[in-house]
């Protein structure tokens, strides 16, 4: 399983067992993860203020494209989907494509549907 | 804190067993996200057929808690991953801080949704099944369909926040007994992922009950 220590671990001259290396490897993830935070804060503050733009009812769901860049940031900076083993990712690769056939062909009728205005007479 | 790892006969190795264990949680997460996914197929359906009502009703939300949770949320996730890097160092200590953290702004986030919101939501007669509604007219229908999704979507994460919040006590609990090193952490790094996959439901659900309606 992929971890920094282990990685530090691995380098020539095993520098790894030393406390300070140790810290300093920590430090350098918790910057990481103080990035991906700032960067989920700033896509939440686009998708915040895009949201109040005058679009087009029908249109109104592309406010969600901050949103979905938000999950691909959590899940590759906090749920470290590239380092994990290959099967995580097939795993992942699965869902969202489970998900996509699930969207695509569940909203195909409603999205495709011609309406044709029918005149208000009446039958006798 | 034990030196050596054991793992079950079944694996070659203590590495292989972790490996399997969180290949085995991302699985489990493959089957929440069609789970999920059958709830954003119908707000998908049914806003088609009833924007104006839907409009309406997610007018009535508030906004501000919706918003103040996402950042508690992205937050608690920050908190959880800043735990695994310190328990990956041999830090428990750091790793106990950083999950009680993680398990305040979880109860924060379960105060707001249900103390507060739905109180408010029950009291200014927004509960789709009740004889009263706020919302009347052309636009009561969508909007009443609105709030059953807001109710059934909500509480379902809810349901999930709850469970999340349980597993962070066990991992604090088998922290606090010393059970976890930089070569045995994997309840952490399981637990961590359903606490991420929790936070990704409600990214989700936070524009579609916010903010799609509003503008």
């Amino acid at each position: 399983m992929w971890h920094p220590i282990a990685r530090l671990r691995s380098r020539p001259g095993g520098a790894s067992d030393d406390p300070q290396d140790q810290e300093q490897a920590v430090h350098a993830q918790l910057n990481r993860l103080l990035r991906a935070w700032l960067l989920l804060v700033l896509l939440g503050g686009a998708e915040f203020a895009v949201s109040f733009l005058p679009l087009a009812r029908p249109l109104r769901p592309l406010v969600m494209i901050p949103g979905v860049l938000m999950v691909v940031t959590v899940t590759v900076a906090f749920m470290e989907l590239r380092r994990g083993p290959v099967l995580v990712r097939a795993f992942a690769v699965a869902a969202m494509l489970w998900l996509l056939v699930l969207l695509s062909l569940g909203s195909a009728d409603p999205l495709t549907r011609t309406e044709f205005h029918v005149p208000n007479v009446q039958v006798k | 804190m034990s030196s050596t790892v054991v793992h079950d006969f079944q694996y070659e190795s203590p590495s292989h067993q972790a490996q399997t264990a969180i290949a085995g949680m991302w699985l489990f997460l493959a089957t929440e996200v069609l789970f999920f996914g059958g709830l954003i197929l119908s707000w998908i359906y049914s806003r088609h057929w009833n924007q104006i009502g839907f409009d309406a009703g997610a007018r009535e939300t508030k906004l501000w808690i919706g918003t103040l949770n996402t950042g508690i949320l992205i937050t608690s996730s920050f908190t959880y991953a800043a735990g695994l890097a310190w328990i990956r160092a041999g830090n428990t200590r750091r790793l106990i801080q950083c999950i009680t953290v993680t398990l305040m702004l979880g109860l924060a986030f379960l105060a707001l949704k249900f103390g507060l919101e739905w109180r408010d939501d029950f009291s200014q007669h927004l509960f789709p099944a009740a004889s009263i509604f706020k919302i009347t007219g052309a636009e009561e229908g969508g909007a009443r369909l609105f709030f059953i999704f807001y109710f059934i979507s909500t509480g379902l994460h809810g349901v999930h926040m709850v469970v999340g919040v349980a597993l962070l006590l066990w991992i604090i609990r088998r922290a606090r007994r010393g059970e976890f090193s930089p070569l045995y952490h994997t309840p952490v790094h399981a637990v961590g992922l359903y606490w991420s996959f929790v936070d990704i439901v409600w990214l989700t659900l936070y524009p579609l009950i916010y903010l799609v309606g509003r503008g």
